[in-house]
């Protein structure tokens, strides 16, 4: 499963779907974004900086289950609920 | 939940087959009640099993001293964390407000009984001004209103306030509470706390439904459904139902992907949308439950006003929809706060030992389990509310009238149940 997030022009998408996998799946997710941007996934913690000219991704296993929030920092968003069952 | 601090991980939301289910079941249930229903009234009077041993443990003076400073000690603990620790995620005092004090009260007290009223914080700290005494459980003639309005406001707090898991942020608000609290006491002395304490009000409208009650100073052991149908409604309980469902309600709306999607990218800033959303739920519950009670009231002779007196039956619906809605939270988050308490001051201390403990996340692992359990929980209290708005309704209408007249608020707390389920699927 990829999710791919973008931040152009100030518009960020996703912008707060549910994504719905299941446990023991590989989750990848790659951020673009024109401005320097922190990408956060709660539970399992993993962040990714992005900015002008530097994408960034990260692939991880989801082995927990449950919901957890993509988010942004500033400005602050949620960019999607993961659902891993 | 806010977007940090407190919470991480969250609940899978309902399989759609379960809540289908159970709103199968609650519609079935309802119906066969309300044809099957009796006549006379079942729990309008006290009925209990006196326990005098309990009873003399539970007031020994040496217990309750011991316990009520346990509690102060917990809350000076948790105070310092606020006005002393750094801002960080790991300051304990946002996860202890949100899921220590306003979910925990929830269990506490359907299991320990008006205990907060014992143990209060609040109360210790003016026990100067009388807020010890037995008088002073009573509220002032205005009811339970300003605890009404004190709810809507933690709720605000605890739902639409921006970066409300920060101590910035929390600071003002305890000291609000303080000084709310402190001058009212002054002004109306200790009966001020029943009126107004909203989380002293919250766990006593909760007690409602434990198997405890005081009759002529003796603990009775008694049945919870005859409890919530037969214990005198406060002035301005039904404010306080509406508010309590109103708020859980809209905090399930919040957290799905719809209202999410479309208040993120709205022109409109979060903190409006948030409050007229939450605005909207209260209302939403305050008119429908109105309209249910009203036509109870039009069918019955003398006139009488039945909001207070129908809010008991709204009681067991707060109580399971909180619990279905909390209780993984509590069980994790709740872990978190006992983890964090060790370092208040956020710099690497370890008070109590628990600093370094990790969070057991087994719960997680049991999401059908959980999920039965919530859905249980929701059904089950609908029954709970249903049987016991009957049982109240019929002690005022004719008998000709009993059936027509509880239809609308039947209908209402159908709503309630369905939306609630619906809500935690979205």
């Amino acid at each position: 499963m990829s999710i791919d997030v973008v931040m152009k022009d100030g518009k960020l998408t996703p912008g707060g779907d549910r994504v719905t996998i299941s446990k023991g799946s590989e989750v990848s997710v790659a951020v673009t974004s024109d401005v320097d941007l922190l990408v956060h996934v709660h539970g399992y913690d993993k962040e990714l900086h992005a900015g002008p000219g530097k994408d960034a991704k990260v692939t991880f296993t989801a082995d927990m289950v449950g919901s957890f929030e993509i988010e942004a920092h500033d400005p602050a968003r949620i960019i999607a609920l993961l659902v891993v069952k | 939940m806010p977007l940090h601090g407190v919470g991480s991980r969250q609940d899978l939301p309902l399989p759609l087959e379960l809540v289908a289910l159970g709103a199968g079941l609650t519609l079935a249930i309802t119906f066969i009640l309300v044809l099957r229903s009796w006549g006379d009234p079942k729990w309008c009077e006290f009925r209990g099993r006196p326990l005098p041993g309990l009873t003399r443990l539970v007031d020994n003076p040496i217990l309750q001293w011991v316990l009520r400073l346990v509690v102060l000690g917990v809350f000076a603990v948790a105070i310092l964390a606020l006005v002393a620790g750094k801002d960080k995620i790991s300051n304990p005092f946002p996860g202890f407000l949100f899921v220590w004090v306003w979910v925990g009260l929830v269990p506490v007290s359907l299991v320990g009984g008006h205990l907060w009223r014992t143990l209060n914080p609040v109360r210790t700290l003016l026990l100067w001004r009388g807020a010890l005494r037995r008088e002073s459980q009573e509220p002032l003639p205005m009811g339970l209103y300003p605890a009404a309005l004190g709810l809507l406001a933690f709720t605000w707090l605890e739902l639409v306030q921006p970066d409300r898991a920060t101590t910035q942020v929390l600071k003002w608000w305890a000291l609000a509470f303080a000084a709310a609290m402190l001058a009212g006491a002054l002004v109306a002395g200790p009966r001020w706390i029943s009126s107004a304490e909203p989380f002293e009000t919250f766990a006593s409208t909760m007690a409602r439904m434990s198997p405890w009650q005081r009759r002529e100073g003796v603990l009775h052991l008694v049945n919870p459904l005859r409890h919530v149908s037969s214990a005198v409604p406060r002035r301005g309980l039904w404010a306080v139902c509406c508010v309590l469902l109103g708020s859980t309600a809209f905090d399930s709306l919040s957290n799905g992907p719809w209202w999410i999607r479309t208040t993120q990218s709205a022109a409109v800033p979060s903190w409006l949308t948030g409050t007229l959303g939450l605005a909207a739920c209260v209302a939403l519950v305050t008119l429908t439950f109105w309209w249910g009670v009203r036509a109870v009231e039009h069918a019955v002779s003398p006139r009488q006003p039945l909001m207070d007196s129908l809010a008991r039956s709204m009681v067991p619906i707060v109580a399971g929809y909180a619990l279905a809605h909390y209780a993984t939270l509590l069980v994790l988050e709740g872990q978190r706060v006992a983890i964090n308490l060790s370092d208040p001051l956020v710099r690497g201390d370890n008070w109590f030992g628990t600093a370094e403990m990790g969070v057991n996340g087994a719960i997680f692992d049991y999401t059908t389990v959980v999920a039965w359990g919530q859905v249980l929980l929701i059904v089950g209290a609908h029954v709970v509310g249903v049987l016991s708005a009957h049982d109240i309704a019929v002690r005022y209408l004719p008998r000709e009238r009993w059936r027509s007249a509880q239809l609308p608020l039947l209908a209402v707390m159908v709503l309630y149940t369905c939306g609630g389920l619906f809500l935690l699927f979205a």
